[in-house]
């Protein structure tokens, strides 16, 4: 897939419209924030990207393919080369690191063994291979993202949905962990779509980045179009 | 066929699943209303004044249990007091108690301490002992669950504003509907339990039924008498559908995400203590009770009671645990179907709760009568499923479902819904994905509904009498044939192996849940 596209994508939640007639088109290897205040619908536009919900109205395209129409998901979620770390990571709580890891494998076509081999090679990569037996409940915060993110490599997915996956952490672990992920998603070619209201995160983790404002799209640019023609607070925060 | 992702979305599926258990577990019930108002409702009962009977002590035991168990239940919630937990479970355990053992032994220690044999311990003053200490229960537990909702920082405010008595007084505000609620289920389950009256010889309802069907053998007139019974606790229980088809139930098993801290107030922990001291002295009586023949028997007479106990126990040791096991897997499995149908849905949980009151809210009888009016009318080839055990382990099945749907509500509340949607992402198919997660997470609530199923199954008589084959009755059962006829020495040795059984078998299921909690 080498773009994704949202087109006059509406979407309703409880009776309030949380995304209104967004067009948005996100390339490949080019790394996007999604940004807002909380209510914008960052995390809504993330859940249609992924096929977890089908937009109330328009669609959602990967280059030619249509992915989700009006009311209905066409392609599932797991068929779309798509991974996401959850806000809350959603770590299986009784399994451990690797079996988290190696659950997430579920649909690749590798052996039992490779998948064990891979699983263990993405927690390597991710620095918590000495964590593979752990239980979730006994990690750290930042040891517990760590294993998120390796579960979410782990299938080597074109693109890789954040949501908020930081909002929890220190300021010190988060920096060392945007660091991180920024290495680890590019030696695995994944672009990243990074959902956050923090500016310092997503200025260093992505390139270019779409401004909601209760569920419109106010401006969608590079980070230096933005800087240069700020149209929401946002970014003429970034411009100061 | 449903994936990870269905199961967190809303789909017709849900419904129809929930209305599909609904069918089931009432046809037994249905067939029985069927039969019985075919007939002249109101002019054949034979009931004399057994119906007034129950429904005066539905009331006291609701009152009583209502005055009683919401302060103390609230208390509980707020403060923390010495041995809080042991005696949390002490006045828990005439939940899972058979209540012809707490009525028998009431029984005993009112004529061993010296009470006339027709003073108020006696009669309808020994139902109403005998019932509220399971209403009493019901309510303080459901008062600490209400109470206990109440978030930390609610209590600070309220404490903030007014002290100690303005977080009182709201606490018990929050829990009284709760509580009144629980109070009149309560009432509403001693309709269907003829066990204490026929221990004080006071005549009821449910006496009536049993009696007509066991004694006269006549199932048409127990039929009609269920089908009556059932109607009036349905009208009684209308209060307790509408507050649970409009949530009020369901904010009591919502999950509080951080508990709030107990205090130890100086004045107040001691009161909470003192209420339950008294309350947990005045349900030991009974245990204390059934044990008096014992103690004052010679040595020969003992060996001897307690050989038939034990003979009886190892008779029927299968036959109960077959019982008991059987039922609690169905409720179980039902109940796991009910609470993902229900999902995170408000609405869909308020139907459940109002199905699992209903249930509730029926006369044991009823379903039995019901299973046993669809034996009489099938044809021959049907028996061995119709006439045998499985129809015991159906009826207690059916019957306790409530019990475990509560559970299995909470438990699945406990999951969460992002897990869900990483699997459908990483597309692990739903097979895998219960296997591997869904049902660890959820074993210790299915094995918690087995084990509660099991004991209320295993003291149950109504659905055993009615419907077990042929020399093939539970524990309990032997117990409450034999209680009549047999020695007091051997009666209190019967007892006192059933408790001992059921105090094993709770305390092996809760080792097992506490280890599964831990991983």
């Amino acid at each position: 897939m080498t773009q994704l596209a949202l087109r006059r994508v509406s979407h309703v939640l409880g009776g309030a419209a949380a995304l209104q007639s967004i067009d948005l088109e996100i390339a490949s290897g080019e790394p996007i924030a999604v940004m807002g205040a909380s209510g914008a619908g960052k995390s809504t536009l993330l859940r249609l990207l992924a096929g977890l919900d089908a937009p109330s109205q328009g669609e959602v395209w990967a280059d030619d393919r249509l992915l989700s129409g009006t009311g209905r998901v066409v392609v599932p979620p797991h068929e779309r080369r798509i991974s996401m770390v959850f806000q809350d990571l959603a770590l299986w709580p009784n399994l451990s690191a690797l079996d988290n890891v190696r659950l997430g494998l579920a649909r690749s076509p590798l052996s039992k063994q490779d998948r064990r081999t891979r699983a263990l090679a993405m927690l390597a990569l991710c620095q918590i291979e000495r964590l593979a037996a752990r239980l979730p409940a006994t990690l750290s915060g930042g040891e517990q993202q760590r294993v998120a993110l390796a579960r979410a490599l782990a299938p080597a997915p074109d693109w890789l949905l954040l949501d908020e996956p930081f909002s929890s952490l220190d300021p010190m672990l988060r920096d060392q962990l945007v660091a991180e992920v920024r290495g680890l998603v590019d030696e695995q070619h994944a672009t990243i779509v990074f959902v956050t209201h923090e500016l310092a995160d997503a200025v260093a983790l992505t390139r270019c980045a779409a401004v909601l404002d209760h569920g419109h799209l106010i401006e969608a640019g590079s980070w230096e179009s933005l800087r240069a023609d700020p149209k929401s607070a946002l970014s003429r925060l970034l411009a100061r | 066929m449903l994936s990870c992702l269905d199961l967190e979305r809303p789909g017709r599926w849900r419904i129809l699943l929930i209305g599909a258990v609904a069918l089931l577990v009432s046809t037994p019930t249905l067939l029985l209303l069927r039969r019985g108002l075919e007939g002249e409702l109101l002019g054949k009962l034979f009931w004399g004044n057994a119906l007034e009977s129950s429904l005066g002590l539905a009331a006291g035991v609701a009152g009583a249990s209502f005055l009683v168990g919401w302060p103390l239940g609230s208390a509980a919630a707020l403060y923390r007091c010495p041995a809080r937990g042991f005696l949390l479970v002490l006045i828990s355990l005439p939940l899972l108690m058979p209540s012809f053992l707490l009525a028998l032994g009431w029984s005993a220690q009112s004529l061993a301490t010296g009470f006339p044999p027709h003073g108020w311990l006696q009669g309808a003053g020994g139902c109403l002992v005998s019932f509220a200490a399971s209403g009493l229960a019901l309510v303080t537990l459901t008062a600490l669950a209400a109470a206990g909702a109440i978030p930390e920082n609610q209590r600070e405010a309220a404490r903030l504003f007014g002290g100690e008595r303005a977080l009182v007084r709201n606490t018990l505000r929050s829990s009284r509907a709760p509580a009144a609620l629980a109070a009149l289920l309560a009432g509403i389950l001693t309709l269907s339990d003829p066990a204490p009256g026929e221990i004080f010889s006071q005549r009821t309802a449910a006496g009536a039924i049993l009696e007509s069907f066991a004694a006269r053998n006549d199932l048409v007139l127990a039929s009609r008498q269920s089908a009556a019974l059932a109607l009036a606790a349905l009208a009684l229980s209308l209060p307790l559908l509408l507050a649970s088809a409009r949530g009020h139930l369901r904010l009591t098993l919502a999950h509080t995400p951080r508990k709030a801290s107990l205090r130890l107030v100086a004045p107040a922990s001691a009161g909470t203590a003192i209420g339950f001291l008294c309350v947990s002295t005045l349900l030991m009586l009974p245990a204390v009770g059934l044990a008096l023949p014992l103690w004052h028997a010679p040595s020969t007479s003992l060996a001897g009671a307690f050989e038939v106990a034990f003979a009886r126990a190892s008779d029927t040791a299968f036959d109960s645990l077959g019982y008991a096991l059987g039922a609690g897997a169905l409720a179980a499995g039902l109940a796991l179907a009910l609470a993902a149908a229900a999902g995170r849905s408000a609405r869909l949980q308020g139907a459940v709760l109002a199905l699992s009151v209903l249930l509730l809210a029926i006369p044991a009888a009823a379903p039995a009568l019901g299973l046993a009016a669809l034996a009489a009318a099938a044809p021959g080839w049907g028996d061995p499923v119709l006439r045998g055990p499985l129809m015991v382990v159906i009826a207690l099945g059916l019957r306790f479902l409530p019990v475990a749907a509560l559970l299995m509500l909470r438990a699945w509340s406990s999951t969460a819904p992002a897990w869900f949607e990483a699997a459908a992402l990483h597309g692990i198919s739903l097979r895998a994905f219960a296997g591997r997660v869904l049902l660890p997470a959820l074993a210790p609530g299915l094995l918690l509904s087995v084990a509660l199923v099991g004991l209320l199954s295993a003291s149950d008589v109504v659905a055993v009498l009615l419907l077990h084959p042929p020399g093939r009755p539970s524990f309990a059962l032997s117990i409450f044939t034999v209680m009549a006829n047999a020695p007091e020495t051997t009666v209190a040795a019967l007892c006192l192996v059933y408790g001992v059984a059921a105090g094993a078998l709770v305390a092996a299921i809760a080792g097992r849940a506490r280890a599964l909690n831990r991983t």
